[in-house]
C-alpha cells in the first residue's frame, strides 16, 4: 500500500528532459503554422514554472485518505497559528525536487517532514478535544 | 441598474463562450451524442426509440441504458431545428448558461453578498471544466443545471414560502433522472440540507410532508427505472468492484484522485472529450484563492455556508471515487460549483490583483481549445464518422450495394439518414456474388492495400485518414 510521493519521479532532471516535448507536442498540434502565436502562448519560461510547481505540489498529494486528514490539519493549524514550523512545511519537498541529496537522504528527509506535520495535526486535534472536556 | 448590467454581461460572455462555433469545435458528435440525437428523432417521428419501445424511462441505445430527460429535452429541441446536430448540442449548451445565472442566485441566497455572487458566476462562466461539458451533448451538464436550481429554491422555500420546496424537490428529481451521479449526490446532499434547515422544516412540518408525498407520487414511474437491473448495468460495469486490487486502497486513491493538485489545477481528465487535457480542471490562477477560500471559510462564523460548501465538495467526489476510472471529470462535474464558490470566496479581496493573469489563462485556454484541440483529439469525438455516411448519401445512387466496416457504428448511419448498406465483417474482402452489380467499400484506411484504387479518403480535422472508400 502506498502512502505518499515516494516514487522521485517529479524531479528537476525529469522536467528538463520533459519540456522540450511538450513544446514539440504544442507545435506539431498547429495545423496553420501559426508558430509565432503558439510559441508566444506556449513559452519555455510557462511550461518550466508549471511543470517545478506541478512536481513541487506533487509531494502533497496523498493515496490514504486518514494521513490526508492529518497533514491537512497541520497544515491548518500551522497556518492558524502563523507557526515557524510553516518554514519545514515550505521547504522540505524541494530536497526531493532538486535532488540535492542522494535518494536514501532526501527520503528521510520527506518522511521527516510528514510526520513532523501530520503530528503537529495530531497534537492540535487532540489539546482541542482535551480543551473541550475541561 | 448597474448590478443587472453586470449581471447580463456575465451570461452574455458564458453564452458567446459557449456557442460560439458550437457544431464544429468539438470537431464532430462522438457516439453517444448520435445516439442521443437519434432516439430523440425517433421518438418525434413514431413515439417509440430505436428498440421499438414505447415513450422509455430508460432507453437502452449501446446496451448501456440512458436516462431519459436529455434525449426528451433535444426531441423538444429537434420540434423547432428539426434533426441537427445543432439540436443535440444546445440543451447543453443552454443548461449551462442558465447555470451560471442560477449560481449568481444561489450564491446571493447563500452568503446575501454581490460582489461574492457576481465573482462566482462570472467564474463559472469562463471556467475549462464547464465549458468543456457545455459544448457538447452531455447529460452531466444539464443535470447540473437541475442540481443548483433545485438548491437555490430550496434555500429560497427556506426563507421565503414554503411552498416553492415543491418546485426545488422535483428539480432535484429530475436531476436524478438525467445523470446517474446526481442518482447518488441528490439524497445525501439533501439529507445534510434537511438537517441543516431543521428548525425551519420543524416548524412546517405538515406542508413539507404534504409536498414530499405529491413529489414522491410523480416520482413513481421512475423508481422501477432507478432500481431495475438495466437502470444499474452501467454503473455495476463500471464500478469499483470490478478494479484490480483490494477494495479500500483502491476506493482512498480514486476518492483523493479528484481533489489532487495534478488532475485539479495541471493536467485534468486525461479523456480527450473531457479536458484539453494541458490545463487541468481549474486555471491554475485559481490555485493560491482556492487555498485562502478554503482557509476563510473554516475560520468565518457561519458554519452553515461552510458545511454545505464542504458537503457538496466531498459528495460530489464520492461517485467518481465509486467508479474505475477516477478522476472523472464527468463523473465529477457536480464539483466545480463548490470548487468555484470556494475559490470566489479567497479571490473576493483581490480580484484586481488576478485580473491580469485571469485575462491571460482564458485567452491561452481558448487558443488551446480552438486551435490545438481539435487537431490533436479529433479521433476522440469519432471525427469523419458523420463526413463519411454525408458522402456516401450523394454516391448512393450509382451503386447497388454498399458494405461498411464495423468501426462506423450503425447509430451514424441512422442518424444520418442512410439506409442502403450491407454491414460486413471486412476481415477478409468481400466475395463477389454477382459480377454484373456495381458495389462500394468503406474500410479503415489500415485495411485497404495500397493496389486498390481508392475513389474518396475521408479525413479527420487534423489531416489524418479515417475511412478510405473503392469501388469492386
Amino acid at each position: 500500500m502506498k502512502f505518499m510521493n515516494f516514487d522521485f519521479t517529479c524531479t528537476a532532471s525529469r522536467i528538463l528532459l520533459d519540456v522540450p516535448f511538450q513544446i514539440a507536442e504544442a507545435e506539431r498540434a498547429d495545423p496553420n503554422g501559426q508558430i509565432f502565436i503558439t510559441r508566444l502562448l506556449h513559452n519555455k519560461i510557462g511550461f518550466y514554472l508549471s511543470n517545478y510547481l506541478r512536481c513541487y505540489l506533487s509531494y502533497f498529494s496523498f493515496e490514504n485518505i486518514l494521513i490526508a486528514i492529518l497533514f491537512y490539519t497541520g497544515v491548518y493549524f500551522l497556518f492558524k497559528r502563523r507557526s515557524k514550523l510553516l518554514l519545514i512545511l515550505l521547504i522540505f519537498p524541494l530536497f526531493a525536487l532538486f535532488e540535492i541529496f542522494p535518494v536514501m537522504l532526501r527520503g528521510i528527509i520527506l518522511v521527516f517532514g510528514y510526520i513532523i506535520v501530520c503530528a503537529y495535526g495530531l497534537f492540535n486535534i487532540f489539546s482541542r478535544f482535551r480543551s473541550k472536556n475541561i | 441598474m448597474k448590478k443587472i448590467i453586470l449581471l447580463f454581461l456575465i451570461v452574455a460572455m458564458a453564452a458567446i463562450l459557449r456557442l460560439y462555433k458550437i457544431t464544429d469545435n468539438p470537431p464532430a458528435l462522438y457516439w453517444d451524442e448520435v445516439a442521443i440525437g437519434y432516439n430523440a428523432y425517433s421518438i418525434n417521428q413514431t413515439g417509440k426509440d430505436e428498440w421499438g419501445v414505447s415513450w422509455p424511462t430508460l432507453f437502452r441505445s449501446y446496451d448501456d441504458y440512458k436516462p431519459p430527460v436529455y434525449i426528451y429535452t433535444v426531441a423538444l429541441f429537434q420540434k423547432f431545428l428539426g434533426p441537427t446536430d445543432l439540436s443535440v448540442r444546445l440543451p447543453s449548451a443552454i443548461a449551462g448558461i442558465l447555470t451560471v445565472l442560477f449560481l449568481f442566485y444561489l450564491v446571493k441566497e447563500l452568503t446575501n453578498r454581490y460582489p461574492l455572487a457576481a465573482l462566482c458566476s462570472a467564474l463559472l462562466a469562463t471556467s475549462m471544466w464547464h465549458i468543456q461539458f457545455s459544448r457538447a451533448g452531455f447529460e452531466a451538464n444539464l443535470a447540473l443545471m437541475f442540481v443548483v436550481l433545485g438548491v437555490w429554491l430550496f434555500l429560497l422555500a427556506m426563507r421565503k414560502n414554503i411552498k416553492l420546496l415543491f418546485l426545488s424537490f422535483v428539480f432535484l428529481a429530475l436531476a436524478t433522472i438525467t445523470y446517474a451521479n446526481a442518482k447518488l449526490f441528490v439524497p445525501i446532499f439533501l439529507l445534510v440540507l434537511i438537517i441543516i434547515f431543521f428548525k425551519k422544516i420543524k416548524q412546517n412540518l405538515k406542508s413539507v410532508i404534504v409536498i414530499g408525498l405529491i413529489c414522491f407520487v410523480l416520482y413513481l414511474p421512475f423508481i422501477p427505472s432507478i432500481f431495475s437491473k438495466e437502470g444499474n448495468l452501467r454503473a455495476a460495469s463500471e464500478s469499483i468492484i470490478n478494479q484490480k486490487g483490494t477494495l479500500l486502497t483502491n476506493f482512498q486513491q480514486n476518492y483523493l484522485g479528484n481533489f489532487s493538485f495534478d488532475y485539479l489545477f495541471f493536467h485534468g481528465d486525461q479523456d480527450g472529450r473531457h479536458s484539453v487535457k494541458k490545463l487541468g480542471e481549474l486555471y491554475l490562477w485559481q490555485l493560491p484563492f482556492f487555498l485562502i477560500g478554503i482557509y476563510q471559510l473554516l475560520r468565518q462564523k457561519n458554519k452553515s455556508l461552510t458545511i454545505i460548501l464542504f458537503s457538496w465538495l466531498l459528495l460530489a467526489a464520492l461517485p467518481p471515487a465509486l467508479t474505475k476510472v477516477s478522476p472523472h471529470a464527468l463523473r465529477g462535474l457536480l464539483m466545480v460549483i463548490p470548487l468555484q464558490i470556494i475559490t470566489a470566496v479567497g479571490l473576493v479581496r483581490f480580484w484586481k490583483l488576478a485580473l491580469p493573469f485571469a485575462l491571460f489563462a482564458l485567452v491561452l485556454y481558448l487558443h488551446i481549445y480552438y486551435i490545438h484541440y481539435p487537431v490533436a483529439y479529433a479521433a476522440d469525438w469519432q471525427d469523419g464518422f458523420g463526413a463519411t455516411v454525408n458522402y456516401l448519401k450523394t454516391v448512393e445512387n450509382n451503386y447497388d450495394e454498399i458494405y461498411i466496416h464495423e468501426s462506423l457504428p450503425t447509430e451514424y448511419l441512422k442518424w444520418y439518414r442512410f439506409s442502403k448498406y450491407s454491414y460486413h465483417n471486412l476481415l477478409t474482402a468481400p466475395v463477389k456474388i454477382n459480377p454484373d452489380k456495381k458495389g462500394l467499400i468503406v474500410a479503415p484506411p489500415y485495411m485497404v492495400s495500397k493496389e486498390v484504387k481508392v475513389l474518396k479518403e475521408i479525413k479527420m480535422y487534423g489531416g489524418d485518414p479515417v475511412f478510405e472508400i473503392y469501388e469492386f
